[in-house]
């Protein structure tokens, strides 16, 4: 098993490059557990809003309370850049001024210039907070109407914006009651790009070294059989390709516990380990390629980040574009990640274990292409070679 | 001799293969991957379009089914609407072809197939209207004489906003990634910077062992390398600019002269970071490489160019990092020019850059100057 020691003492020498992307991926794994959401239960959006009250009056400070209650509030400075930032940012999505008057106002039964704002012009948030807005300052308007004092018709308001509307979320998932929650589909999401990153960076300068040529030389004419010595590179390349997935694994098993243990982390499980498999084979192309050492990082930095942001890795492709979603097709980490959402039920992808097994079945199409690539490339550069 | 030595620096620059790749070729392969990504993110999440919903109705409601028809009409329509049964309003739903379903019925109530701004907007505007709805009622139960009073308040149109506008600029968030960007490649300058002070470095270079020996003025001498370095940087970084600007068509603003400028100085700034830690101390090259590598990527991961709001959060708890982190003062001088209409906050942001700039090469020429090699 010399071979094998030998691919090993390398593999070690490289794994640091491979630990650190594995440790980085894995603390934000864990600093995403510790922002868990439910996703089963209909929850309202909250804008983030700053507000300043120039009005200090019962009625403006009954306004902040309702505000405050349907929306997070922040802090930003009255200075214009500090302004710019946090809108810009989306710190804040609307900065509010109750100008002075608006209790006065109200009570006269005036509605304009009761406030004024500085917002991202023509947003969804926007739009969000001029409904929650016109909500209640219409009710205001009509209970002063109506004979009532604007302290009242303030404290009458609050009292009625409590009612809500029971609102249902449909799940249209075959399995919509196993849990597969935000982080957990997350995690899974981003061992798209972890997974190619390490084994490129990883896997690949190994076996560059146990295929350079002097060392080929130097093993053949030792008394290893070619079929032994390829036998023992390929073990080598399973342990750590296998090593890497469990590693990855076991630290799911400790952030996501039970998630992990249900049909649908087992699946999750499956898509990764399938995923691991193109992973494997596109190294071995590479590496087969024989590009140049320092040239693996750059090879391996635009496959990872490129298919990333194509297949909707970063960016969830329900918001990517209807062409990039088609280039898309043509790369593995699409149907991985088309996989994936159908677990979370996310990105319009309802669960369906046929459609499931597709996309996996689409995976391991890509493996065996991979594959078959692979020997001809090897098979080529022999022939020449001998030429 | 300066002349001599110029050319044949900038010449040793440009073919460094891996310098090159990392400088020119891989900002535009990012480049590209970022406009796949975030070309269509902020007119599909952030630029309101009317909400699409179905309205099943169990029970008839007129009034109801007037506001909606009036909603869904005219210049700036809030919803687009279906009127269908259950069976077929989830089948929308289910396909993602709506937002929520309105079932109309005793009280109104909503189905939705997740969470978001466009649903809590449908959820906000039935509340607003089973609001109405009560004041009415109430009214009419004890104020009757009230009644045409408080619906003429309810239909009256509210226009309490007014809505002060910030800039003429581009609005767009994702476009902090393209700048934090070009950022990155003036921060990769660092590798010039740094290659240009191991060159004359007889320790860590066969070719600054030569020059050592040479007649020639080290200052001469270091200058000439310097500025080749920031002429090769200033290509990479223009090619980047002008890939981003006119092939990409990212909207940095108008200021295209301004904009290459900015450029012209993050290489300055990125090239003499990269003289200094070049400079320091008698590590090997690659330590030093290894070193700046590292903190350029740090730096550029603070400005957010991984993690687009990471500039507002620093600012928000450490807004220090954010005057001193040079890839935030270089992105910032983008960022300037894409929103601000005048340049008071851009002179600020390049004034701090120059004196950075100034700073570290004075202290790389401090460090590099009367260095002696005993044996080598």
């Amino acid at each position: 098993m010399q071979v094998f020691k030998t691919f090993m003492k390398v593999a070690k020498k490289r794994l640091h490059v491979s630990m650190i992307y594995i440790i980085i991926f894995i603390s934000i794994g864990i600093a995403m557990t510790s922002t868990a959401s439910d996703t089963n239960n209909f929850t309202e959006t909250k804008l983030s809003v700053s507000i300043t009250d120039l009005d200090n009056t019962d009625a403006s400070r009954a306004l902040s309370d309702y505000i405050a209650k349907n929306n997070k509030i922040v802090e930003v400075e009255n200075d214009k850049d500090a302004i710019m930032d946090a809108v810009f940012y989306r710190r804040a999505d609307i900065i509010l001024t109750i100008n002075e008057g608006y209790s006065q106002k109200l009570a006269n039964g005036e509605t304009d210039g009761l406030f004024s704002d500085y917002r991202v012009p023509g947003s969804y948030s926007a739009e969000f907070f001029d409904t929650q807005l016109d909500q209640y300052i219409g009710m205001l308007n009509a209970y002063t109407a109506g004979g009532m004092s604007v302290d009242e018709a303030a404290a009458k308001t609050a009292e009625l914006a409590e009612k809500e509307v029971s609102v249902e979320t449909l799940n249209f998932s075959e399995n919509a009651n196993v849990e597969f929650g935000e982080n957990i589909s997350y995690y899974y999401q981003y061992l798209a790009y972890i997974l190619i990153a390490v084994m490129i960076s990883g896997l690949c300068p190994t076996l560059l070294v146990m295929m350079r040529k002097e060392i080929r030389s130097r093993t053949n004419c030792s008394c290893v059989s070619n079929v032994s010595q390829m036998v023992q590179i390929v073990l080598g390349t399973v342990i750590f390709a296998v090593g890497v997935y469990l590693l990855l694994t076991v630290a799911a098993f400790f952030l996501y516990h039970s998630q992990m243990f249900n049909s649908k982390g087992l699946l999750a499980m499956l898509n990764g380990f399938v995923y691991l498999i193109f992973a494997t084979m596109l190294t071995i192309l590479i590496s087969v390629i024989a590009p140049a050492n320092k040239a693996v990082d750059m090879i391996g930095n635009v496959i990872s980040l490129g298919m990333s942001f194509v297949c909707g890795v970063f960016v969830p492709q329900s918001l990517l574009s209807g062409t990039v979603l088609n280039i898309g097709k043509f790369l593995p980490a699409y149907w991985y990640i088309k996989a994936n959402n159908m677990l979370a039920g996310s990105n319009g992808e309802i669960f369906g274990m046929g459609k499931y097994m597709t996309c996996i079945g689409i995976e391991l199409a890509f493996s065996i292409a991979m594959f078959c690539v692979t020997l001809l490339v090897a098979k080529s550069k022999r022939s020449s070679k001998s030429v | 001799m300066f002349r001599q030595i110029f050319k044949y620096e900038f010449i040793n620059t440009i073919r460094q293969k891996e310098l090159i790749f990392w400088m020119m070729c891989f900002p535009i392969i990012l480049g590209t991957f970022f406009n796949l990504a975030f070309g269509s993110l902020y007119e599909k999440n952030e630029i309101f379009t009317e909400i699409p919903v179905a309205v099943a109705e169990v029970k008839e409601d007129s009034v109801f089914r007037e506001v909606l028809d009036e909603l869904s009409s005219g210049e700036s329509p809030l919803f687009t609407v279906q009127y269908t049964d259950m069976e077929k309003a989830e089948e929308l739903l289910k396909n993602e072809d709506i937002k929520g379903i309105i079932c109309v019925d005793d009280e109104l109530s909503l189905s939705v197939a997740g969470n978001g701004l466009e649903q809590s907007i449908i959820k906000s505007f039935l509340e607003q209207y089973e609001a109405q709805k009560t004041i009415i009622t109430d009214t009419a139960v004890n104020n009757p004489d009230k009644l045409q009073d408080v619906i003429t308040a309810l239909s009256a149109d509210i226009n309490c906003i007014e809505t002060k506008e910030l800039s003429g600029g581009n609005m767009d968030e994702y476009v902090q990634y393209f700048q934090n960007l070009i950022a990155m490649v003036g921060m990769f300058g660092t590798m010039v910077g740094l290659f240009a002070a191991t060159s004359n470095e007889a320790n860590l270079s066969a070719i600054g062992a030569r020059k050592c020996v040479a007649p020639t003025h080290k200052l001469k001498s270091i200058v000439a390398n310097l500025l080749a370095a920031f002429c090769a940087q200033i290509i990479c970084v223009f090619i980047s600019i002008t890939y981003i600007v006119f092939i990409l068509k990212i909207d940095m603003g108008d200021k295209i002269p301004m904009i290459y400028l900015s450029g012209a100085s993050g290489s300055l700034l990125g090239v003499s970071l990269g003289f200094l830690i070049g400079s320091i101390g008698r590590m090997s090259e690659g330590v030093k490489v290894g070193i700046s590598t590292s903190f350029s990527m740090f730096c550029c991961f603070l400005s957010g160019l991984m993690v687009g709001n990471m500039k507002a959060v620093i600012n928000q708890h450490c807004p220090i990092v954010n005057k001193i982190n040079p890839a935030a003062v270089i992105s910032d001088l983008f960022y300037c020019l894409a929103v601000y209409d005048d340049y008071s906050r851009y002179m600020e942001k390049m004034v701090t850059l120059l004196i950075m700039s100034a700073v570290f090469i004075t202290g790389g020429f401090l460090l590099t100057r009367r260095k002696k090699y005993a044996s080598i």
